[in-house]
């Protein structure tokens, strides 16, 4: 039996779901493909994904304002083990509001695409970074051995702030003692370096992998005020302000189940909560550990099968348990669902105090009461002092500037080398040439290795019809003119004669020839060599 | 109605003073010397508990357990055991234990047979499936608020 490949799209461009039926028509080798198609509203996400397990999803932002998305949908669904590697796409048809587009990017969107241009080179991207499939990429004009500096942009998330220290997710992995950025909580704040007070990896809660604590730098009222610090009063009246706006997550709360009705209910009853859910399906004792340790959920509930291949639900809970013993400080609630001893006997089986037991499968109703119970208790308790900022609010998303070396340039693919290392699928966002994202993926071609940088090779997306011509312009123009710098005064100058190459064209009428795919080169992800020896994270 | 208790090992003084223990707790005390002679008084005896040592014998507390379960019987089961025997217990776990006790001291035994007995009896009459999840869910919410404390 083939299998079946699940595709999305939420959207009514007739045009666009006819090009993307062709498209998977051509693909038969792949599996059988069910693409559902309907108009996106609140919940329809959800819906979509716990009934399909969809592996691509399309949405179509021309049929719809941004405003009406519901991010937290989209932020509850990525940050699930399950949907990890569920690739979405967003259309638009504008690319002058790329910048409202920003925050799609930290909450789940990996791919974007500008309608306008040619359908065929999204869907083949959107496969490879899906399917590990032999892929036909067209071979364009390439400008290579650029060799010049530049900065790009990771968009990162500010996740929470406290009155000494901020916490931030991003793919940046660095053992650097000071993150460089502009707080875009305090915008007065002109210092751009933020010593880092801690760090933790985080594997199973995207959109980011890894999770840093940072210190911000507060005056005392004691000591000398300078631009460079904030005042410890500024902080304060900042918090007032706030209160209203940003949300007090108290706890995350652990479900490992493998019932998706759970998970749709969870979203409904606590979507504007102050609880965070973190669902997986299964007790992988690896990645659970790092879990446990970034994110410490007070309460786990284990709700797997009774009697599966896999085992008993008590070899789970014993794997849990283990995983929790190697927890510093930690002594969470485990509630184990399905389970035919009694809480005592399980208690002194495995020597643990905080464990209750149902012979029942956990449903809504004892999932929520059990945590209210829990959160009525803790309100006693203490508030947390940490805000969360809203997925909607703009001041989340966090340009973290990146240091790279574009290396060569094509109108699809653009590959660079950097001291800092970036996840496989990592998003990100370039001025220069003109206004595009880019994917850091398994590279389609073989890259020259860098001594001291990783070098890596990036899908060029979400780049506007006009902006792609100028691009593939430009690329043939610097192949048989290298760039002084990168720089974006060179740039506009190369850009500009590049303009009145095209009036002059104007003028006699002709058209500037352009570059069409010489060849196609064939790849896979599997066969890649690059992937049989990368040892670094993946986001898909 | 107290219930009929069934109490299986295969030490006799053990038995003895178990039998002699426990005797105010239960309407009628059976006893058995292995697990073979237990399957065949819960064969011909209505009992409504069984305190069960895990290692025996000819047949452990663990096969006791599998060999009723499999014809769905779902009388409670205390076990005991010594120190050392968390293997046996995990799988006597894996089919349904009310509670585990630490041979020879037993402590807290007297607390809890009244209460897996109770458990025997109402399994022997079935609740409305509605009540007993009710009074399960009662029972979570008690434990998580005990825990939570």
């Amino acid at each position: 039996m083939s299998a079946v490949i699940n595709i999305c799209y939420f959207g009514n461009d007739l045009d666009f779901y006819q090009s993307l039926n062709n498209y998977c028509v051509d693909k038969k080798d792949l599996g059988e493909f069910s693409i559902t198609s309907s108009i996106y509203q609140k919940g329809k996400l959800l819906e979509a994904c716990t009934q399909n397990f969809p592996h691509i999803v399309f949405v179509d932002f021309t049929a719809m304002n941004i405003s009406s998305f519901e991010i937290e949908e989209l932020i509850f669904i990525k940050k699930t083990k399950k949907f990890r590697k569920t690739l979405f796409v967003a259309l638009w048809s504008d690319s002058t509001e790329m910048s409202k587009y920003k925050k799609l990017s930290i909450s789940g969107f990996q791919l974007f695409y500008v309608k306008g241009n040619e359908p065929d080179s999204l869907f083949r991207d959107a496969f490879y970074l899906t399917f590990n499939h032999v892929m036909s990429f067209p071979r364009f004009a390439k400008a290579e051995k650029i060799n010049k500096t530049t900065e790009i942009t990771l968009f990162s998330e500010l996740k929470s702030i406290e009155k000494n220290k901020f916490c931030i997710n991003t793919d940046i992995e660095t053992d650097h003692k000071f993150f460089r950025m502009k707080h875009t909580a305090f915008p007065d704040l002109t210092t751009e370096d933020f010593s880092v007070l801690s760090s933790l990896p985080i594997p199973s809660v995207f959109p980011t992998t890894m999770s840093y604590c940072l210190k911000l730098p507060v005056a005392g009222p004691w000591e000398d005020f300078s631009t460079n610090t904030i005042q410890a009063d500024t902080v304060d009246t900042w918090f007032e302000l706030n209160q209203e706006n940003l949300l007090r997550k108290t706890e995350v709360i652990k479900v490992i189940t493998t019932d998706y009705k759970l998970f749709h209910d969870v979203f409904k009853e606590f979507n504007r909560g102050t609880v965070d859910f973190d669902f997986c399906e299964e007790v992988e004792v690896d990645s659970l550990h790092t879990d446990l340790l970034t994110t410490r959920p007070p309460i786990i509930f284990l709700n797997t099968e009774v009697n599966t291949a896999e085992g008993n639900p008590l070899d789970s809970l014993q794997s849990l348990i283990q995983v929790v013993l190697n927890v510093p400080d930690y002594k969470p609630i485990l509630v184990s669902c399905n389970t035919a001893s009694k809480t005592p006997a399980i208690q002194k089986l495995f020597n643990y105090s905080k464990i209750i037991c149902t012979e029942n499968r956990l449903d809504n109703k004892t999932l929520f009461t059990l945590i209210n119970s829990y959160l009525d208790k803790k309100k006693i308790e203490g508030d947390a002092e940490a805000l969360f900022f809203r997925p909607d609010d703009e001041r989340r998303v966090l340009p973290l500037p990146v240091d790279i070396e574009i290396t060569s340039l094509t109108e699809h693919e653009i590959t660079f080398s950097t001291s800092t290392n970036l996840p496989l699928y990592t998003l990100l966002h370039f001025k220069l040439p003109v206004e595009f994202f880019a994917i850091t993926i398994p590279p389609i071609e073989e890259l020259p290795y860098t001594h001291e940088s990783k070098h890596y090779m990036a899908f060029i997306n979400g780049i506007g019809a006009d902006e792609l011509k100028v691009l593939r312009k430009f690329v043939n123009q610097i192949i048989y003119t290298p760039l002084k710098d990168f720089h974006p005064l060179t740039i506009s100058k190369v850009l500009s004669i590049m303009d009145s190459d095209q009036k002059e064209d104007e003028v006699t009428a002709e058209e500037q020839p352009v570059k069409k795919p010489l060849q196609e080169i064939k790849v896979s992800r599997l066969e890649n060599d690059f992937l049989k020896s990368y040892t670094g994270k993946s986001k898909l | 109605m107290k219930g009929n208790l069934l109490i299986v090992d295969d030490e006799p003084m053990l038995l003895k003073r178990l039998r002699l223990n426990l005797s105010f707790f239960a309407d009628n005390v059976f006893t058995a010397s292995n697990g073979l002679e237990a399957l065949s008084v819960l064969e011909n005896e209505n009992v409504h508990c069984v305190i069960c040592d895990v290692n025996m014998p000819k047949m452990n507390g663990i096969e006791v357990i599998k060999k009723l379960r499999e014809v769905n019987n779902p009388t409670p089961f205390i076990f005991y055991t010594g120190h050392g025997n968390h293997e046996m217990m995990l799988e006597v776990a894996k089919y349904g234990a009310f509670d585990f006790f630490n041979k020879p001291d037993f402590e807290g035994l007297e607390e809890v047979l009244p209460m897996a007995l109770l458990e025997g009896l109402n399994k022997e009459s079935p609740q409305e499936s509605a009540e007993r999840e009710l009074s399960e869910y009662q029972k979570l919410l008690r434990d998580m608020d005990k825990i939570n404390d």
